[in-house]
């Protein structure tokens, strides 16, 4: 991130919010791209690090962090009661997630 | 007869076992309390009264009937609501999830049961874990216990709040970038980040995966040893470390801090705002010296830049996470027969908060095309230069020594519009969480005003016992671990 020219001037909310699913009322975009604007910029200087000595960036994040548990089991283990499976559906109908109709076009 | 609500984990635990207490006693007491106190508090979203007074007749059976009981048996604790709860709704502190029921117990909080303890309720967080003030929460903020004008710090600060004003003696909060350390110090408790790793994450609802930890409050370090004995490798989490888990609960007490370097990092000590906060902790590290250790100077020259490092890399990590919340799998839905991209975008509009969004535009920001290796990548490779920056430091000092938090905790509303004011409160914090490391936050003091002060103790990768260690020699040469805010 070069130091301030890493930026965009100013910062495409519009394009941000697209990507990120995301809609903003008009009356808040303003304020939002000043926020996001000043946070980007606070953080400008990080471009200017001399980061040719880093060790590779895709260690794990512990230091010494001898091994992990890796890929679990591969058992058969009872499956989630159906109960618990669909407390979070919308709606039931049977033992089935009802969702609501999205209309594509 | 000292109050149920004072005696702390261990002792309400010993008395339970030992036939003095009983769990349904100790349960009634805090469940009354939290009656009594939390409605002005607001460290509780809910309160699980009638499962845990079912809990607490089931451990006094036990007893009765000669069954051995775990080393938590019939203690109350508080979940932070971002950790699971078989049948429980699990909120994150965010309209998104308000109704969502947990189908499954996190790890942490099914191994907590399993040794016996009784939660009591979940508490208060910004939401999602975005935020050090606890401002953040959809439901509302939760006070200071030492001054109701101030913020309790955060995200854990429901967690914090609950055990600063005795509504319970342990709780269980998240720290990503200092969420349970610093609400500790804010509002006057002990906290513990363990390694990245050494608890596992299934069940915590992820806001940062590389950096994500669950962690502990209790008053002392002896409450929060007790507590950690829920680490340990987990198969439902690989990310969860394969290293043999000491008995924390049973670590030999040392006489003294002979032998021991305790590293003072220059960039650590410049990052202190308040002078206060930076008397106060000066005053615990001569204490350190004074009991035996050696205090060295060290340098972490790239903490300078850990908080804007650890905002973009956890914004990255949040944007990609918080992707799933779309309004048809999880959560919040908004809008009724509306094409798919509406659906996301008036769902994930109204079901986060204004923090939330900010950072996940931030991340996407740190990710899109033309951007990802200049903003994400060059954070990442700072990040590098962090761990090795602890690596060397550790190569001269056992722990190094800072303050938790730059200031003590500050009025509400005070930082909620400005961002950048409310990130440098995680100054001190977000260092050990780029690295992976454990530290520790003990009270070691209070500003004139009477407002906590937290000292930092940060150690190298699964050295928890030294830290655990050190913070009970500074608590049992110190009182402030043991001073409580006004009734």
């Amino acid at each position: 991130m070069a130091p301030a020219a890493g930026l965009p001037e100013p910062v495409d909310l519009q394009a941000l919010c697209a990507l990120a699913r995301l809609r903003v009322p008009l009356g808040m975009q303003d304020e939002l791209r000043r926020r996001l604007h000043a946070v980007l910029q606070s953080f400008a200087s990080l471009g200017a690090i001399d980061t040719s000595s880093a060790p590779p960036a895709d260690e794990p994040p512990s230091l010494a962090q001898p091994s992990a548990t890796g890929l679990r089991p591969d058992r058969a283990e009872p499956p989630m009661p159906t109960e618990l499976a669909l407390a979070n559906a919308p709606r039931v109908l049977l033992n089935a997630f009802l969702v609501p109709r999205v209309v594509e076009g | 007869m000292t109050a149920l609500h004072v005696l702390g984990a261990r002792a309400l635990a010993a008395g339970i076992r030992n036939g003095e207490l009983r769990a349904a006693d100790v349960i009634t007491h805090h469940l009354r309390r939290i009656a009594e106190r939390d409605p002005p508090q607001h460290a509780f979203l809910e309160v699980f009264a009638d499962q845990a007074l079912a809990a607490a007749a089931v451990v006094d059976r036990d007893r009765a009937a000669g069954r051995a009981l775990g080393p938590l048996a019939g203690v109350p604790v508080a979940i932070k609501d971002n950790l699971l709860r078989e049948h429980c709704i699990a909120a994150c502190g965010s309209r998104m999830l308000e109704h969502f029921v947990a189908p499954y117990s996190a790890t942490a909080v099914a191994r907590l049961e399993r040794l016996g303890a009784i939660v009591v309720g979940r508490t208060n967080m910004d939401e999602f874990g975005m935020g050090s003030s606890t401002e953040r929460s959809a439901f509302g903020p939760t006070p200071n216990p030492w001054a109701p004008d101030r913020v309790p710090g955060g995200s854990s600060g429901g967690s914090a709040a609950a055990v600063a004003s005795d509504l319970c003696p342990l709780a269980l909060g998240s720290d990503t970038g200092g969420s349970v350390r610093q609400p500790a110090a804010l509002c006057g408790v002990s906290g513990l980040k363990p390694t990245y790793g050494r608890i596992s994450r299934l069940g915590l609802v992820a806001y940062a995966s590389s950096l994500d930890c669950v962690g502990l409050l209790a008053r002392s370090t002896s409450d929060l040893a007790l507590g950690l004995q829920i680490a340990g490798a987990d198969d439902g989490d690989p990310t969860s470390a394969a290293v043999p888990v000491p008995d924390y609960a049973a670590l030999p007490a040392r006489a003294d801090l002979r032998g021991l370097r305790i590293g003072v990092a220059r960039e650590f000590a410049a990052a202190v705002v308040d002078a206060e906060v930076d008397d106060a902790v000066r005053a615990a590290t001569t204490l350190l010296r004074e009991r035996g250790a050696e205090l060295v100077d060290c340098s972490l020259p790239a903490a300078e830049h850990a908080v804007a490092t650890y905002y973009l890399v956890a914004a990255a990590e949040a944007s990609s996470n918080l992707a799933r919340y779309d309004g048809v799998r999880y959560g919040h839905r908004a809008g009724g027969d509306q094409r798919l991209d509406d659906v996301y975008a008036a769902s994930r509009s109204s079901g986060f908060g204004a923090e939330v969004q900010l950072r996940i535009l931030l991340g996407t920001f740190a990710l899109q095309k033309g951007y990802q290796d200049q903003v994400y990548g060059q954070a990442s490779r700072v990040r590098a230069l962090l761990r090795r920056d602890f690596a060397r430091a550790f190569a001269q000092c056992d722990l190094i020594a800072s303050a938790t938090s730059p200031i003590a905790a500050f009025p509400l509303g005070s930082r909620l519009q400005d961002p950048v004011a409310m990130y440098r409160c995680d100054a001190l914090t977000v260092p050990a969480s780029l690295a992976g490391l454990p530290a520790l936050s003990v009270p070691c003091g209070t500003t004139r005003g009477g407002l906590p002060v937290g000292l930092q103790l940060t150690a190298p990768a699964f050295a928890e016992p030294l830290l655990l260690q050190v913070g009970d020699v500074y608590q049992r040469a110190t009182d402030w671990h043991r001073r409580r805010p006004a009734p």
